[in-house]
Parts: C-alpha cells; sequence; structure tokens
C-alpha cells in the first residue's frame, strides 16, 4: 500500500509542528475555503478520503502510474492545492503554502505530509523511530513511557506487543502498531471486508436538501443498527450520491475522533454537508444534475466495539456527544480553521503561552514534551491573567505630567511617573498606579531575533488595568485586564 | 424503521433547569441562579469580559460546554484561572458573516454560548437567537470587551443585565507589585423598566 496525504494550509493548523508560528490568530476568513482544495484533489484522483478537514488522504498506487512516479502525483497534488488555495492565500501573512507526503500507511504519511516528504517503500517504521511520542499518543500515555524512559516512536516500537497489550491495554496495542510503521486502515476505494450498506430511493427525484435528508434518516439508523447488532462501529463511511440521470458522486468519510463510531446523526451531518457542497458547486461536475434521485450509506472501516473505544478522552457523556455532534456542525458552516480550542502551555508572554488547535484534533497531542506550564517561566506575571489578549497589539502613548513621553531608561527604569495613557488613539485615560517595568532579554514572537523590552502594567481609572509592552522606544498594549 | 417521534415540549419546559453561578454572582441574581433558555448581557467599560467569564464558569465546571463566539482576543488563561475547563471550551473566534447561523447551531447543543457580535445585530436576530435558546433551554451571554463603545447593548432587552461599573485593584503601589486580588463593582437588572436593580461587588481575584 502507498499511501498520499495532502495538507492544506488549513490542515497544517492541525498538524504544525512546534516551530510553525502562523497558529495564532491570523485573519482568517475561511468559509468554505477547504472544498475547493477538495475538488481539486478529487481531480487528480477520484477516490480520496477526507481524514479531517483540511487533511485528504488517497491510495497513490494507481495515479503513481498515471502521473509516472511519486515525486511528479505529489508535485501535481501540491500544485492543484495551492492553484485551490491561492485565492486566499495572498494577503495572508505567513500563509503556508499545501504540503503533501506518501508512505506506506495512512499515520506515517501524515507526518510525512508535515515534512512534505515521500518515505521509502517499506521505510515508515524508521522513518517514523525518531519522532517523539507526542505525534501519536496522548500525554498520559506519554508520561507514563517517558517515565520508563521511552521518547520517541522508535523507543516504543521496540517494545514487545504483549507487555504493551498487556500493560497499556487495546488502544495503546494499535498505537504500537502504526508506532511500527503497520497501519492497515482501509483507505480509499478499498472495498471493506464485509458489505454494510444501506440505501434509500427518493420517488420523485428532489433537489431540497431538508427533503433528502429526511429521506436518508431511515438507512442512516438502518445501517447503524445492522452494525450494531453484530458488535461493530464504523469509522469510516462512504457516502453516495445519486441523481435522477444516474450520476453518482461518493464521498469518503472518517469520524472526527478516531475512537467513537458513527452515529445516525454524524451520518445524516456528513450527508448535508456532501449536499451543500454539492448545491454550491453546481458547475461541478458539469453533468450533476442536482436532482437526488438515490443516496447510500456503506460502511468501510468496521471494527469491533471496544477496540477503538477505549476513550482518550476519557469517557463521554450523553450532553458531550451532543455538543461536539453541534460543533461539528458549526465547523462546517463556518469552516475547519473556524472553530478552535485551546491549550496552555509554557512561555512568559500571554500569547506565546496559549496554542490553538482546529476542533477535531485531540488537544491533548499538542501538549508537547519539554514545555509544560508547571514548569517555572522566570519573568511571567503571576495571576490574574488579563482577560484579553490582543493579536495584533494594540498601539500606545504614555505620557507623564508634562506631557513628555515616558520611556524605559537603559537601567530599566521608567523615566518618569505614569499620568496618561491613550490606547489606540482612543480618548486618553489617567493612570493611577502601575507596576513594573519588568525587563526581558529573550527571543520572542520572532524566532530569528532576540528582543529586548519592558512590560509595565497600568492601572487607570475605574480600575482598568492593562499590560504595556516597551521596546524601541514605542509603547503598545499587550493585553487588557478587561 | 420507525423513529419515535420527539414528544412536544411547551416552551416553559426548561424554566425548572437552571445554571449554577458563583455565590456572589448568585447573590445578585433574583433567584440566586440563571434560568435555563435566558439571555443574559453582561457590558461595562471595563470588567465585562471577566464578568461575562464569571457568569459561565460554575456551569462550565459543572459540565456545561461553552462556546465563545467573536471574541478574538480572549485571554486563554484567565479564562481557565476563573474555572472554565478548557477541554469544554470551543472559540470562534472570527465567526465571518454566518456568525448569527452558527449561533443558532450552537444554542442547540451547546449549553452555554458567550457572544461578542462581530457586527451589527438586528433586533430581529437576536429575536431569533432567543427564542432558540428559550426553546433548548441553552444559555446566551452577550457581552463586548474593553474597547468598544462604553454605550454598547444588546438590541433587544435581557432576561438579565449584569453591568461591570468599576473594579477596584490591589498589589500595586507606583512601580511595586502587581496587579493581584479584583474587586468588580456590578449592577444587576432584569428585562422589565420597573424590576429591582441590585449592586454589589463580586471579588475576581485569587
Amino acid at each position: 500500500m502507498r499511501v498520499l496525504v495532502a495538507l492544506s494550509p488549513l490542515g497544517l493548523d492541525a498538524a504544525a509542528g512546534p516551530s510553525s508560528g502562523d497558529v495564532l490568530g491570523e485573519a482568517r476568513d475561511v468559509e468554505e475555503e477547504f472544498e475547493p482544495v477538495v475538488a481539486a484533489i478529487r481531480s487528480i484522483s477520484p477516490r480520496i478520503e477526507v481524514l479531517r478537514p483540511g487533511v485528504v488522504a488517497l491510495d497513490a498506487r494507481g495515479p503513481t502510474r498515471y502521473f509516472g512516479g511519486e515525486a511528479e502525483l505529489c508535485e501535481r497534488v501540491r500544485e492543484a492545492a495551492r492553484v485551490a488555495t491561492g485565492r486566499l492565500a495572498t494577503g495572508r501573512p505567513g500563509c503556508a503554502r499545501p504540503r503533501v507526503g506518501i508512505a506506506g500507511g495512512r499515520f506515517a504519511a501524515e507526518i510525512a505530509a508535515r515534512r512534505d516528504v515521500i518515505v521509502r517503500p517499506g521505510g515508515d517504521a524508521e522513518f517514523l523511530s525518531r519522532f517523539p511520542l507526542s505525534v501519536l499518543v496522548d500525554a498520559e500515555l506519554e508520561g507514563v513511557l517517558g517515565s520508563l524512559g521511552i521518547s520517541t516512536l522508535g523507543e516504543f516500537a521496540a517494545l514487545p506487543k504483549g507487555s504493551v497489550l498487556g500493560r497499556f491495554g487495546a488502544e495503546a496495542g494499535r498505537l504500537h502498531d502504526l508506532a511500527r510503521g503497520r497501519d492497515d486502515r482501509v483507505l480509499g476505494s478499498t472495498p471493506a471486508r464485509e458489505e454494510f450498506v444501506s440505501s434509500a430511493v427518493m420517488e420523485p427525484a428532489s433537489e431540497v436538501i431538508e427533503a433528502v435528508l429526511r429521506l436518508a434518516a431511515d438507512p442512516s439508523e438502518e445501517l447503524i443498527a445492522e452494525l450494531e447488532i453484530r458488535g461493530l462501529i464504523s469509522t469510516c463511511v462512504e457516502v453516495l450520491v445519486v441523481d435522477d440521470e444516474g450520476n453518482s458522486i461518493s464521498r469518503v468519510w472518517t469520524v472526527t475522533r478516531d475512537r467513537v463510531g458513527f452515529d445516525a446523526g454524524t451520518l445524516i451531518e456528513r450527508l448535508r454537508c456532501q449536499l451543500e457542497e454539492l448545491r454550491l458547486k453546481s458547475a461541478e461536475p458539469a453533468h450533476f444534475s442536482g436532482r437526488i434521485e438515490r443516496i447510500s450509506f456503506k460502511a468501510r472501516d468496521v471494527v469491533p466495539v471496544g477496540v477503538n473505544q477505549v476513550g482518550l478522552w476519557g469517557g463521554t457523556s450523553d450532553a458531550d456527544e451532543r455538543a461536539m455532534r453541534c460543533i461539528d456542525r458549526v465547523q462546517a458552516v463556518l469552516g475547519p480553521g473556524a472553530v478552535r480550542t485551546a491549550v496552555i502551555r509554557g512561555g512568559r508572554m500571554p500569547r506565546e503561552r496559549v496554542e490553538f488547535v482546529p476542533w477535531g484534533t485531540d488537544p491533548k497531542k499538542l501538549l508537547r514534551t519539554g514545555v509544560s506550564r508547571e514548569l517555572p517561566w522566570p519573568g511571567r506575571l503571576p495571576r490574574p491573567s488579563p482577560a484579553l489578549v490582543h493579536d495584533p497589539v494594540l498601539t500606545a502613548e504614555l505620557l507623564d505630567d508634562g506631557g513628555s513621553l515616558v520611556i524605559v531608561t537603559s537601567r530599566g527604569r521608567l523615566s518618569a511617573r505614569p499620568a496618561r495613557l491613550r490606547i489606540d488613539r482612543r480618548r486618553w485615560l489617567i493612570v493611577v498606579d502601575w507596576g513594573g517595568p519588568w525587563t526581558i532579554d529573550e527571543r520572542w514572537w520572532d524566532f530569528s531575533r532576540t528582543r529586548r523590552l519592558a512590560r509595565v502594567q497600568l492601572l487607570c481609572e475605574r480600575g482598568a488595568g492593562y499590560l504595556c509592552v516597551f521596546e524601541a522606544k514605542r509603547w503598545w498594549v499587550e493585553a487588557s485586564y478587561d | 424503521m420507525r423513529r419515535p417521534v420527539p414528544p412536544v415540549v411547551s416552551v416553559d419546559a426548561h424554566a425548572k433547569r437552571s445554571f449554577g453561578v458563583v455565590d456572589e454572582l448568585a447573590d445578585l441574581l433574583p433567584e440566586g441562579r440563571i434560568r435555563a433558555g435566558s439571555v443574559v448581557a453582561v457590558r461595562g467599560s471595563t470588567g465585562a469580559t471577566s464578568l461575562a467569564l464569571l457568569t459561565v464558569a460554575r456551569s462550565a465546571m459543572q459540565g456545561s460546554w461553552v462556546a465563545v463566539v467573536g471574541i478574538a482576543d480572549l485571554g486563554i488563561e484567565a479564562a481557565s484561572e476563573l474555572g472554565l475547563p478548557l477541554e469544554r471550551v470551543v472559540l470562534i473566534s472570527r465567526p465571518t458573516s454566518r456568525w448569527v447561523e452558527a449561533v443558532a447551531v450552537l444554542l442547540r447543543g451547546v449549553d452555554v454560548v458567550v457572544l461578542s457580535p462581530p457586527g451589527r445585530c438586528s433586533a430581529r436576530d437576536a429575536r431569533r437567537m432567543a427564542a432558540i435558546a428559550r426553546e433548548r433551554g441553552s444559555l446566551l451571554v452577550v457581552t463586548r470587551g474593553a474597547g468598544y463603545d462604553d454605550d454598547w447593548s444588546w438590541p433587544v432587552p435581557a432576561d438579565v443585565t449584569l453591568e461591570a461599573l468599576s473594579s477596584r485593584w490591589g498589589g500595586l503601589d507606583e512601580g511595586h507589585g502587581t496587579l493581584c486580588s479584583r474587586e468588580i463593582a456590578v449592577r444587576v437588572f432584569g428585562r422589565r423598566a420597573h424590576s429591582l436593580e441590585r449592586r454589589g461587588v463580586v471579588t475576581c481575584g485569587f
């Protein structure tokens, strides 16, 4: 098996390594941004699987023959995705280009895509071995393994299978297989071992999405019930939509969180996405009439209950499931990068202490080795933290009683008592008290340069507090204690 | 396969459910809690963001999911320090022009939605969101952080309005110390003009 994974710039956020600095809230107008990328890659290979928003996988074997080599195929996919995202890439600072990788299995291919490389056939295990555990396992398992002196995938893979299963359970056993480069998850056009298909026919054919969705309710529930009876769940379902002229469009969907199978409600949401995409892209494919006559659901990745359900999420309630489904749906409305969660990590400045993670990524995976909120961070301000952290920062002017600019001297002191503060050229505020300055010499958000800056807490009338920064003879507001 | 017909639920069905709030805030609320299905407006030129977070902190700790819409510069650490478990907090920082639609979807599945409208909000949209919250028993907290117009208000009367009047901070003294303990003076009033107004102080420090 050879798997190609493409990461769109949006999907990159999910996969970004610690060195990528563009995860902090740049202006994102991501509405429906990802759909053109899917369409562009589909034009290269019709059987694609969307692993997560922004992340597409396909079986590379056929197209490789067609395009005359894996490097050529990668370049083709990269170019198609780049053209499709080109519209958004312009004018967005630091916007990454799409990345593409090929490897023997899906997991290795995802890692390869982050690095934009092709892993040689049979080389998955070796390629993966040097990556830290955090790319695969959650913080808890990482901690336990870390205490055993295991910090890379290679070291994890070297453990005997039996002791991993015995000590950490089935889920860890599955991860252990992935670390060893044994990733037999079915992809794209490979048929499921057993056929689980459920479909419904519209009479007459309809263009109304809500009507199609109503019709789809029964087959979706039948499929799930059918699986349930056999003690199975499906983590990958192909949704097929056929028009009244017999043209069909199929799309393979994977569950957002790798561990819980599809339920009927999620299937309907996925179908809704697919139908809305069809309606928006009515020109593509040109022959599709839009009058939908038949829909069918086909379970692809089918596994016994329990294998996948060892929740790294620590168990979920009905309310959690409902909330997560609803958030999936909002993500479908607004675009993949629009919905995020946040994790706190180490750092001195408020902005660098938080990492944003697109919804659907396991946030625990972002708690990386070597950076921890529990570590003492010299120079970090004590609690409470500011309720607003500005990004971009706000310009500020700080004057003394006589109307002169207050500066921080080379000895790290204020040149005068601060008296008045103006933020973003709004009205002047009276400064009633202050703390600092505290100076920092460090590489800050710009890792390539060292900077020297000083921070001051300013307390203004009515108890409005600000964290201001002085650098290169200018003030700005980093955060507000709103 | 037949699906069960959902039972007809009256609009008041959620009235008995409620969202808990921290004690000092509870003292200021007419019933000591916030009814499920309410719209709560939080405003004030300083302290509104902290007060909004504090309003939803208790229910978040008790298991509710919280969606924060339109607050691009939310201080994540502050939210965490005030008690919001980040694993159940989703951020929709820049929700584009389809934010009303997004909020409408969220109110159907997430217990608590904190919204700072990214654009003008019409009275019609505001009423629509309120109706969904009432129907689903969710909580919509609308706010506007520092830096916006002081006289911001929600286009239709909220069930409860919390106004942060001013904050008193401890810890600073002419260059020494850091901001630490904080008390926010709060004014609370209800939907109707004649509803009782209460004032009090909410501690927001550590």
